[in-house]
């Protein structure tokens, strides 16, 4: 008797196929999100592109499907359901800014003369920039709140950006290259915050220092199949200026 | 302002029993049954446990 060899394959349908069946139920929509997603819909798709990505490991959603399967109730189905939603928490990362440390045995930059499979980039990618948060609840709020007169000040400059003789923004900021390439854009980026820089000037009651965007060099690695993009990063020169002059 | 964990577990409660998954999730009871058969394994959820994996060593079947 010849065995299927392709029995993860199946198990991956399998899950795609439940998961999607549980996307299309109403309850998925109105039921909160484990995280911080629209709703359980969110997580769900979430997850489900996950499992299709091969990079997944099944196990952790099989108490859902053995819940299914076994004909559990409905409120233990969703509580499974939870379960593997929130089941893939990122793995804690004792990771400073990559700034702060030796550079890493693995990341982009050593991708030199591998294989370079996108599966594997991706994965170096996310380990490198750490944990990322999309859609945090209250993120304006927190994050800038403390900038006294912040609303009144943007407003103001915000006017000045549209009644000024150069009008920087009008349908859309003016002057954003037509062939968006990297150097275009942050050429266009720099300038932009510093006249952005220029008209807040009035309305900032605190003298601060101005940050400005930090590139590093556009250079290819050497024996890299793929394109080294820049690294971009809007700074305070004086951070930058202690960190070069006193590296750690 | 943010709601207390009991009410949103009451409510949560609540949406599950307004809204049944009913027959929604046949469809994906008869694929796994028919994957099983396939196999010639039996339809349990223990079945899961040999899907899996690569099939390489699995020379028994329970049905």
């Amino acid at each position: 008797m010849t065995w299927p060899s392709n029995h993860h394959a199946d198990l991956q349908n399998l899950t795609i196929d439940l998961l999607l069946a549980l996307q299309s139920l109403r309850a998925s929509r109105l039921l909160r999100s484990s995280g911080s997603g629209k709703n359980l819909f969110s997580d769900l798709s979430r997850l489900n592109s996950a499992v299709n990505s091969d990079d997944f490991d099944l196990d952790s959603i099989k108490p859902l499907l053995r819940s299914v399967i076994a004909g559990d109730n409905d409120a233990l189905i969703w509580k499974e359901v939870y379960n593997a939603v929130t089941e893939p928490t990122p793995p804690p990362q004792p990771i400073a800014s990559s700034l702060q440390q030796t550079p890493w045995l693995h990341n982009t930059s050593s991708f030199a003369n591998s294989s370079e499979y996108r599966k594997d980039v991706d994965r170096v990618l996310r380990d490198e920039l750490g944990v990322m948060f999309v859609g945090l609840p209250r993120f304006h709020e927190t994050f800038f709140g403390q900038v006294a007169d912040l609303q009144t000040a943007s407003k103001a400059v915000f006017k000045k950006c549209i009644e000024d003789g150069e009008s920087l923004f009008s349908n859309g900021w003016s002057g954003w290259p037509r062939d968006a390439n990297q150097d275009d854009v942050l050429s266009w980026f720099a300038e932009l915050s510093e006249k952005l820089a220029t008209l807040a000037e009035d309305y900032k009651s605190i003298p601060t220092h101005r940050r400005r965007p930090l590139a590093q060099p556009n250079k290819p690695i050497q024996g890299s199949t793929a394109e080294r993009k820049l690294d971009v990063g809007f700074v305070d020169p004086f951070a930058v200026f202690l960190f070069c002059r006193f590296p750690s | 302002m943010s709601i207390p964990p009991v009410m949103t577990d009451q409510l949560q409660s609540k949406i599950i029993e307004e809204n049944p998954t009913g027959k929604g999730l046949d469809a994906f009871r008869a694929s796994f049954n028919s994957i099983c058969e396939g196999a010639h394994i039996s339809c349990t959820p223990d079945a899961l446990e040999q899907l899996g994996h690569d099939g390489k060593a699995e020379t028994t079947t329970s049905s």
